[in-house]
């Protein structure tokens, strides 16, 4: 097991890490169903527990055959209960402004993304904060996703925020589409743990 | 050397009418607050105040696009106290509110502060908020503010406006870095 990289190797001593480490980065090769993030659990410097917040950054495309955006859907630690997921939107299509929410959700919705039958080397992208995976809130997302397709009135810009109505700590994060298509290849998911200050 | 630098957490024990980094370091390029809080406000949704270096004249605006469950709406306000930063913030609420918040139920803000040490510029901040979403009037909202004024910022107030930041609330602030 290795030292978590802001104790000084030597002396033991507490240090100020770069605030933003990554813990993981996906780019797919081949169409891929599932993506999926887990805490090593280790004690090393990549071991979730020692963070406050999570980043997941997207660059991504589904692979079933069509001409629309369709869904990026992520979930926590296995969680497919039922109301697990409450969201709330706004978004822009080019023309329209809109917004709602749902409660009943068993999944996050963690964006909108084209599928391939779009312009080839279109791909959506989005940007979600996860906050305080480790304390006995539910945990909070805040999203912003950008799908320009070239196209009039087809796009999608979001911002969107989830909670996970659950207390545990975040180990576990799967992002699929939602109907169980492929994500295309070359779809690219990278993740970053973010810390707190540590020396006062 | 650090491109992304925590510069301090602050993580409420009790209820607090406001927080602030103060002795900001003019080492960073752009600031970034990064909080999960809730309020004592008496509605399930409310907005505290962003104020710079204890300035309180009228020297601030915000423009946002907030929305609820069915309709998105715009918003603006001009020389006003205080940037309206996070613009959604979740509030106690009572009445027909109170029984639907879980005692987990904090609410996300993101809020970059750009160029913070230009003593050239006015600052130009930016907010992405959203209030907890176990009641049935949730909101989110992204927002602009200014603050007129082009003293470089040494600290930053989070006030809770109607009310109080509740315990458990948390709120981080990072340096970002060229180099």
């Amino acid at each position: 097991m290795a030292d978590p990289a802001y104790i000084d190797q030597e002396t033991g001593v507490l240090t100020d890490p770069e605030a933003w480490l990554s813990l993981g980065s996906t780019t797919l090769g081949s169409d891929t169903a599932m993506v999926t993030f887990t805490n090593p659990d280790d004690g090393s410097s990549l071991d979730w527990g020692q963070f406050m917040d999570l980043v997941i950054i997207w660059y991504a495309r589904c692979a079933d055959s069509g001409a629309q955006l369709t869904y990026l859907s992520m979930r926590f630690n296995n969680d497919t209960a039922s109301f697990s997921y409450p969201y709330q939107y706004v978004r822009g299509n080019g023309a329209n402004v809109s917004s709602g929410e749902s409660q009943g959700q068993t999944s996050i919705l963690l964006g909108m993304y084209p599928q391939d039958s779009f312009m080839n080397g279109i791909y959506a992208a989005g940007v979600c904060h996860i906050f305080d995976i480790n304390s006995g809130k539910y945990k909070t997302l805040l999203q912003r996703t950008a799908a320009d397709l070239d196209a009039a009135d087809t796009g999608n810009t979001w911002l969107g925020s989830v909670i996970w109505k659950k207390q545990e700590a975040l180990t576990e994060i799967d992002i699929y589409q939602m109907f169980g298509e492929d994500h295309k290849a070359g779809s690219r998911f990278d993740l970053f743990g973010v810390f707190p200050r540590m020396v006062v | 050397m650090a491109i992304i630098e925590a510069i301090a957490t602050t993580y409420l024990e009790a209820e607090a009418s406001s927080v602030t980094f103060s002795s900001i370091p003019s080492t960073y390029e752009h600031l970034q607050i990064r909080m999960s809080a809730r309020n004592t406000f008496n509605y399930p949704a409310g907005v505290p105040n962003l104020t710079f270096n204890g300035v309180t004249s009228s020297v601030y605006s915000t423009f946002a696009h907030n929305a609820n469950a069915s309709s998105p709406a715009g918003f603006r306000t001009v020389g006003q106290a205080y940037i309206r930063a996070p613009m959604s913030t979740t509030g106690n609420g009572v009445n027909n509110y109170i029984d639907r918040l879980n005692t987990g139920d904090y609410g996300p803000a993101v809020i970059d502060i750009f160029d913070y040490r230009n003593a050239d510029t006015n600052t130009t901040v930016m907010a992405d908020s959203a209030t907890a979403l176990t009641h049935t009037s949730p909101y989110i909202s992204f927002a602009s503010g200014l603050f007129d004024d082009k003293t470089v910022i040494t600290s930053i107030t989070l006030g809770g406006g109607d009310g109080n930041w509740m315990r458990g609330s948390r709120f981080s602030l990072y340096g970002l870095k060229s180099s």
